[in-house]
């Protein structure tokens, strides 16, 4: 066999062995980082909406907090004003309830009553509350 | 420093709890149990046994119920019961008591009790506690669920049933009634209707309070009661279904006639609100249906809703606990 026919067919065969499957081996990487920035694209655009929403919805809720808020203290001015004028004002926190001292007050005069009543004219019912 | 207690007592017919600012609460059968003779003291090692222990041995006990016509009886015997069922209720909820602490207590009587009964309680306690008041049960009960509102309290005991109209303000004696007709009255129906249609059959009180405890129920609908009772000694199951039912409403229909009175007696305005308020207390409550049957019998009178209050047992002396804590200590100097 003469080595000018030898030449071509050395050729093929590194063609064939070497050259095609690095060809190959670099066009499956470069489609597979092109598949994946083009899915980092994407997350980064979906994460730049939610954060987008989420602010949006921050916002929303601060503002409806501030308008609950204003809601409550008005109703409260109200509810103070319609007690005002029906009850008088509302006992300030952490003195007694006054319908309770008022009842107690009954009940601690019926029995110094009942202390100081005779014994002998006692049939008759006595009223405690 | 000495310390001061507070204690709700509630004497009853039956039974007499106790709620205590300690946070202890407890319950006895109003009962003292002497011992009969030598015999009986040498055995229990002791004079006399209280509560649920005398009445297990009671073969061996002369039994004292010194509540039994629904406040202390006018003897000395009575007195003395009660002061021991008074001490060891005290001893039992509040240990930590030493000599130089005070107990304040409120006991609460029946809606009507006469003045000489509450001078008798008075007189009763005396020993045992440092300053007393005395209240209206139903009151109590008011006061434990703080309803000063438009409502009726049905407080339905043993040796009566007491019922309260509250309007706000301080009750007055035309808001009050008090029945005979309570659990005793009930049981006495019960022990008339068994022994009607059973007369063979053996029965004492505490199988007639069994019963009634365990199957009382007041509404048209319910499963049939049969019971295991003797016959000169031999056991048998005898049906109470119907006996139970008519009896519990025995008990049912005086006290819609008193709650209509109460009703009827009160501002038309406000009329219906005392009706759909009608809050149902003491061991009384805990017959299946009562609120039910309360409601239905007020049928005839324009209607009216009843409820059942949750604590049966201790609503009476935790509002009385209620009260001796909410009471300024100027008021107490004053007792």
């Amino acid at each position: 066999m003469t080595p000018a026919l030898l030449v071509p067919s050395l050729a093929l065969k590194y063609l064939l062995v070497v050259s095609a499957p690095w060809f190959a081996g670099a066009a499956a990487v470069g489609f597979l980082s092109g598949r994946q920035s083009a899915e980092n694209a994407t997350r980064r655009a979906r994460e730049a909406r939610q954060e987008a929403a989420v602010a949006r919805l921050l916002a929303q809720n601060q503002a409806l907090a501030a308008r609950l808020e204003g809601l409550q203290a008005e109703a409260r001015s109200q509810a103070d004003v319609t007690q005002d004028a029906a009850t008088g004002p509302a006992p300030p926190p952490g003195k007694p309830d006054s319908t309770k001292t008022s009842f107690l007050k009954r009940i601690l005069q019926a029995n110094l009553d009942l202390r100081d009543s005779s014994p002998d004219t006692s049939q008759e019912p006595l009223n405690n509350g | 420093m000495a310390n001061i207690y507070h204690a709700g007592i509630d004497l009853g017919t039956s039974r007499s709890s106790i709620a205590t600012s300690t946070g202890k609460r407890l319950t006895v059968a109003s009962c003292v149990g002497y011992c009969k003779d030598l015999i009986a003291r040498k055995r229990f090692g002791r004079d006399y046994l209280l509560g649920a222990e005398a009445l297990a041995h009671r073969l061996a006990l002369d039994l004292e119920w010194p509540l039994a016509d629904g406040v202390i009886r006018e003897d000395e015997r009575s007195m003395q019961a009660t002061r021991l069922i008074l001490r060891h209720l005290i001893a039992q909820t509040v240990p930590e008591r030493q000599a130089g602490d005070a107990l304040y207590a409120a006991i609460g009587v029946p809606a009507q009790a006469s003045l000489r009964s509450k001078k008798i309680l008075l007189e009763a306690a005396r020993p045992l506690v440092d300053k007393l008041l005395i209240v209206s049960e139903p009151f109590a009960v008011a006061y434990a669920l703080n309803r000063f509102d438009e409502c009726l309290i049905v407080d339905i005991g043993a040796g009566t049933t007491d019922l309260c109209r509250m309007h706000g303000s301080f009750a007055e004696d035309e808001d009050q009634v008090t029945l005979i007709t309570a659990g005793n009255f009930l049981d006495a129906e019960l022990t008339k209707g068994i022994l009607k249609k059973y007369p063979e059959v053996q029965l004492s009180p505490q199988i007639v309070k069994l019963i009634k405890e365990k199957y009382g129920y007041v509404y048209d609908v319910a499963e049939p009661v049969k019971v295991i009772l003797t016959s000169h000694g031999i056991p048998g199951e005898y049906d109470l279904t119907e006996i139970l039912h008519n009896a519990c409403l025995e008990l049912t229909r005086p006290i819609s006639k008193a709650i209509q009175a109460l009703v009827g007696s009160f501002d038309p305005d406000f009329q219906e609100a005392l009706r759909n308020n009608i809050l149902i207390a003491g061991g009384g409550s805990r017959l299946k249906g009562i609120d039910r049957a309360i409601e239905k019998s007020l049928q005839a009178y324009g209607g009216g809703r009843a409820s059942c209050v949750n604590d049966a047992e201790f609503c009476g002396c935790m509002g009385a606990l209620n009260m001796c804590e909410d009471m300024p200590d100027d008021y107490w100097e004053q007792l």
